[in-house]
């Protein structure tokens, strides 16, 4: 029943993992130099957040530049949010991000074709 | 330090204008100089006014680039002096940016990046996209034994022409290994 | 109690022409910081009626100082956002200029114009860095019996089918430009000779597994190319040239092949 609370830096995102909400948020560029500290955590929360019980799970994603070992880590991520959805799991992603940028919308957009669950990819002004 | 004095640090200076670099760092490459020249690279886009898409794009080369020589010569155990690496930003009269590295490497892994380079270099986008999506669903561990999968597909990916590699023998069974991409 | 703006300044003036502070220390500061601030005003006036000339506002003589301050101060503002607003409008417009004169009206491919600045842009990469770069020029076999057969009209879609080819059939980094009628222009950028046959041979094979049925009836088609390595410090159209010459080799050694200069 923990949040999961990383403050951001240069290279480390914004994370808060509110597990009352049943959102993951994160948000800022992403280019820690060893990618498995970081997000070791965040996949063991969402884990932990999809053994519990049955609510939902909503990703709030922010992120604009993700290195390569982030960009893996992102797809292990969603590969527990495929898992749970095909067992009836109600899970989303919703990627915001800033219209003038249209690579983060396009990565995003990678991301989405390989699964099946909500995957909402939202331009801002 | 050797003996340069103030008439061959103004050769230098003019000879790195000519060439239009921007950032250049040589030495053992830490976490924090990435980061430190990185936020250097992203200032100077800023204030070119560069388009977001094009600084992220410029961004990433550096840092794939970088991160891929310290995961490598992490794994390889060299020591401060092996550690040692070349990063240059440098600017086209075309406006296009050029980033490059070098670094020492065993000669056997040198000539395997050379030669996937190689072939990387004949894949049009679809074709790349296909190895991206491919390495990325790759065993960690198994996934680029030469040091460069998904970081040199990136690069590959975003680049304006296909990227040059160069390996010179330095050393018994070690090479300097450069890479360069124009963005 | 806020005070009313108008007796604000008649406040100052009053304060300024009392005999009794002729001799107050504060007095000759107070008269020029009065002074400074009008002619402040003025010049705010003056830009103000500058950048928006298309309102010409009457200046209110009975306002206060600060509420003629505050109008301008609008109106500058506004100017500046309308302005930048033009200044966007502006940039989006020379982009879109450029990139109509860089392309060719029927294929949407670069044309001539773009291929030469190109051309340009790459040979002087090269002669810095010492990279290799190949050319080579494309040329449709037999599209003269396309026209004739179907007519000019399905020979403009023919040719657009085959020039999306091209560019889907050559790498990212490549530039494909139409050079003449059914002739094309390939620049591989920073692309050794081994390379270039390589990727070209490859368009050649998706050329030729091009599905085209004008008017219901299949046709199948080929190219030839001359293919030239661009040599240092040389002069482009002596590449051009070499390519050229490479091209009509090809189409004398039977068509459907690639020759190197």
């Amino acid at each position: 029943m923990t949040d999961l609370i990383i403050p951001g830096t240069q290279s480390v995102p914004d994370v808060l993992g509110d597990w009352q909400a049943g959102i993951l948020a994160m948000n800022g560029d992403s280019y820690p130099e060893n990618a498995f500290s970081l997000f070791d955590q965040i996949i063991k929360w969402v884990e932990k957040y999809l053994a519990a019980d049955s609510r939902a799970l909503s990703l709030e994603l922010r992120l604009i530049y993700l290195n390569t070992s982030s960009v893996r880590a992102m797809m292990d991520i969603f590969d527990l949010l495929e898992t749970a959805a095909a067992g009836g799991r109600r899970v989303a992603v919703n990627w915001y991000f800033d219209s003038a940028n249209e690579r983060v919308g396009e990565l995003a957009a990678e991301f989405k074709e390989d699964y099946t669950f909500p995957f909402h990819i939202l331009p801002v002004d | 330090m050797g003996t340069m004095d103030a008439t061959d640090l103004y050769r230098l200076r003019d000879s790195f204008s000519r060439e239009g670099i921007l950032l250049c760092f040589n030495g053992p490459i830490s976490r924090s100089i990435i980061e430190e020249i990185g936020e250097a690279l992203k200032n100077y886009l800023k204030a070119e006014r560069t388009q977001p898409s094009a600084a992220m794009d410029i961004f990433g080369a550096y840092i794939e680039m970088s991160q891929n020589i310290r995961h490598y010569t992490t794994r390889q155990n060299y020591d401060d002096r092996d550690a040692s690496a070349i990063v240059v930003v440098g600017r086209e009269p075309d406006g296009a940016y050029r980033v490059s590295a070098g670094n020492l490497v065993e000669i056997a892994d040198g000539m395997a990046l050379v030669e996937r380079i190689r072939q990387l270099a004949l894949l049009d986008k679809a074709a790349l996209k296909a190895a991206y999506k491919e390495q990325l669903r790759a065993p960690r561990p198994a996934s680029s034994p030469c040091g460069a999968g998904l970081g040199l597909l990136d690069i590959a990916r975003k680049a304006r022409t296909p990227l040059s590699a160069t390996l010179i023998q330095v050393a018994e069974g070690r090479a300097f290994f450069s890479l360069c991409a124009v963005i | 109690m806020i005070e009313q703006p108008s007796s604000f300044d008649d406040r100052i003036e009053s304060l300024l022409r009392d005999a009794q502070y002729l001799d107050h220390p504060l007095r000759k500061a107070l008269a020029q910081l009065w002074a400074q601030d009008r002619e402040r005003l003025e010049r705010l006036e003056r830009i103000s009626l500058i950048a928006d000339g298309y309102h010409r506002i009457a200046i209110d003589g009975a306002k206060s100082i600060n509420q003629r301050y505050n109008q301008h101060l609008r109106r500058l503002e506004k100017a500046v956002r309308i302005s930048d607003g033009y200044q966007q409008m502006m940039r989006e417009l020379c982009a879109k200029l450029e990139a109509a004169a860089h392309t060719d009206q029927l294929t949407g491919l670069a044309n001539r114009r773009l291929a030469f600045k190109r051309l340009g842009e790459e040979a002087k990469r090269t002669n810095r860095h010492h990279q290799p770069l190949a050319l080579a020029l494309l040329d449709i076999d037999h599209f003269k019996r396309v026209n004739d057969r179907f007519g000019h009209y399905t020979g403009d879609e023919v040719l657009v089918s085959f020039a999306q080819a091209i560019r889907n059939g050559l790498r990212e980094y490549d530039l494909c430009a139409r050079w003449g009628g059914e002739e094309f222009l390939i620049l591989l950028p920073n692309t050794a000779a081994a390379a270039a046959v390589a990727v070209l041979h490859r368009l050649q094979e998706h050329i030729r597994a091009l599905p085209l049925a004008p008017k219901g009836q299949t046709l199948s088609m080929t190219a030839s190319i001359g293919i030239a390595m661009y040599r240092a410090g040389e002069d482009i159209s002596d590449t051009i040239s070499r390519a050229d010459d490479a091209l009509i080799a090809a189409k004398r050694r039977g068509r459907d092949c690639c020759v190197s200069a």
